[in-house]
């Protein structure tokens, strides 16, 4: 492979350019400057923002008690002190990885020698259901905005999803005085956490206010009897039964934001097809949701949607990028707020994981838990129970130590 | 070096107290950050500036660069 900093023999002067600017693109171009980069650096975002964080929109900046700016990652001044041409609202249409360049929807065509694909996800919708105008995804700032409008108290929310995105909402919505049904065709909510951990969460959320309804899909999505547009809409399920609603919420996955790649001869599989440094083909790396990185403990690709993998990831590509080595950090780690409770994950729960609980408070309404496949533990879990699992995480589950523990070398090794 | 930690933006996630344990822990309760000793050594800043990269919520900031 040939190095980024030379063409045919000759070194060029380079020009990395970042498409995405979320956590992940913004983390690449930030870590970059840290280790010393001091050459052109161009970042493309579709969005109209300074580039900001997603985790909050589904908690604490949909009840309103956040504002934008604290969802800033880099407000102004941080992005001015970056030193990077910032091309924003502007969305990538394709890249020619032979001529190194990559085209913007405004014709403009920018010339790289490194490429940083971080475009992250778009949720996935039901068909038919974009028509109706109560119908809405959550992943943006503008649809945060425009939900946070919608959940009034009293107003009925369906949520169609029992992911993490649907429970996070369904709770906040709760929390805002609206009534809340949450309809998920899998026998509990959060699936991926296993049959006990799911179970509690669902009781904990009827015993909020929701009704959830397991192992229940939904139809389609009809309006209602109110005049067009009025966002008066009928959620009809596979059972028979017409849930009446104002807004639908769909949260059922999302889909990697690859269609601009079609031609660039990219392994598009499962988004963006990388080894264990985020290289995907010569001079292009990709990190972040989009991302799918080879990871030996486990021997097999994995595409991550966690908030800390994608900076992680962002430092990794930016070391490799100036020649240098950062090890990702293989124990992946997510949070997430249901309502009062916090669940807190270390390491990768595998579908045929068996659960333990490992350490019970139920006075303080918390515990810890195990995961085991074949008898090896592959992931830990805390409810409520932060500390305690950071503990837990320590004896079980090791991780490359060296990436968290040491400060990385000041000033990394300039190509050329 | 003067560290502040914008409880508002913390998530808990404790990433700091792996990089910076002799620095930062977190409340029982939620999890969110708290510094150890009123004054942190100078000796920590790298860890305390590696803590704040890392840091998913981007809540800890520090003095100087
Ligand atoms: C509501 C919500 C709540 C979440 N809560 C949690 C949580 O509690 N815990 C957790 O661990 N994770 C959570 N996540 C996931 C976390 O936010 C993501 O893992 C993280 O944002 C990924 O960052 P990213 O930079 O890869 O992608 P993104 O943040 O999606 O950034 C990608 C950017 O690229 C832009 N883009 C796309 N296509 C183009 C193009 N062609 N040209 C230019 N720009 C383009 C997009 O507009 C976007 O701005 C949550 C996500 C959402 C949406
Ligand atoms: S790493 Fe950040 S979010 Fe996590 S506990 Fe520390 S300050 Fe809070």
């Amino acid at each position: 492979m040939p190095r980024s900093g030379h063409r045919d023999g000759r070194p060029v002067s380079r020009h990395i350019v970042v498409v995405g600017t979320g956590a992940a693109g913004l983390g690449v171009a930030q870590e970059l400057r840290h280790l010393g980069y001091d050459e052109a650096l161009t970042l493309v975002g579709a969005e109209n923002h300074p580039p900001y964080d997603r985790p909050p929109l589904s908690k604490r900046f949909l009840t309103g008690a956040a504002d934008a700016e604290q969802l800033w990652l880099a407000g102004p001044d941080t992005l001015d002190r970056l030193g990077a041409t910032v091309h924003r609202g502007r969305r990538a249409t394709g890249a020619d990885l032979a001529a190194r360049t990559v085209s913007l929807d405004d014709g403009r065509r920018l010339p790289y020698t490194d490429l940083v694909i971080a475009t992250g996800v778009t949720p996935r919708t039901l068909p038919g259901i974009a028509e109706h105008a109560g119908a809405v995804t959550l992943k943006t700032l503008e649809d945060a905005h425009s939900l946070t409008g919608r959940l009034r108290p009293g107003r009925r929310l369906v949520v169609v999803g029992g992911g993490f995105l649907g429970t996070e909402t369904a709770w906040t919505a709760l929390s805002m005085g609206c009534e809340v049904t949450l309809v998920t065709p899998t026998p509990t909510v959060l699936p991926g956490l296993g049959e006990q951990v799911g179970s509690l969460t669902g009781e904990r959320l009827a015993a909020a206010g929701a009704t959830v309804l397991t192992g229940t899909a939904v139809e389609a999505v009809r309006q209602g009897d109110g005049p067009p547009g009025s966002g008066d809409l009928r959620v009809l399920l596979d059972n028979g039964t017409r849930l009446p609603a104002d807004t639908v919420l769909t949260a059922i996955g999302s889909a990697p934001d690859v269609g601009w790649c079609g031609t660039t001869g990219l392994d598009l599989a499962d988004g963006i097809r990388c080894d264990a440094v985020g290289r995907a083909a010569p001079g292009v790396h990709a990190c972040g949701d989009v991302a799918a990185w080879y990871c030996p403990p486990h021997g097999r690709h994995l595409r991550l949607e966690h908030r800390m993998h994608a900076g992680d990831q962002a430092r990794v590509v930016a070391a490799d990028l100036l020649g240098g080595h950062r090890e990702l950090d293989w124990v992946p780690f997510f949070w997430t707020d249901q309502g009062p409770h916090k669940i807190v994950v270390h390491g990768l729960i595998t579908p045929e994981a068996e659960f333990e609980t490992h350490e019970a408070d139920t006075e303080h309404d918390r515990f810890t838990g195990v995961y085991r496949t074949n008898g090896r533990v592959c992931a830990v879990l805390g409810w409520n129970a932060p500390k305690q699992i950071l503990r837990l995480r320590r004896e079980l589950l090791t991780g490359p130590q060296t990436a968290l523990g040491t400060p990385p070398p000041a000033g990394a090794p300039k190509p050329g | 070096m003067k560290i502040t930690i914008d409880e508002g933006k913390c998530v808990g996630a404790g990433q700091c107290v792996l990089v910076a344990p002799d620095v930062f822990d977190q409340r029982d309760e939620d999890g969110v950050a708290v510094l150890l000793t009123e004054e942190t050594p100078e000796d920590e800043r790298p860890r305390v500036q590696e803590a704040a990269r890392v840091c998913p919520a981007a809540a800890i900031a520090t003095d100087g660069r």
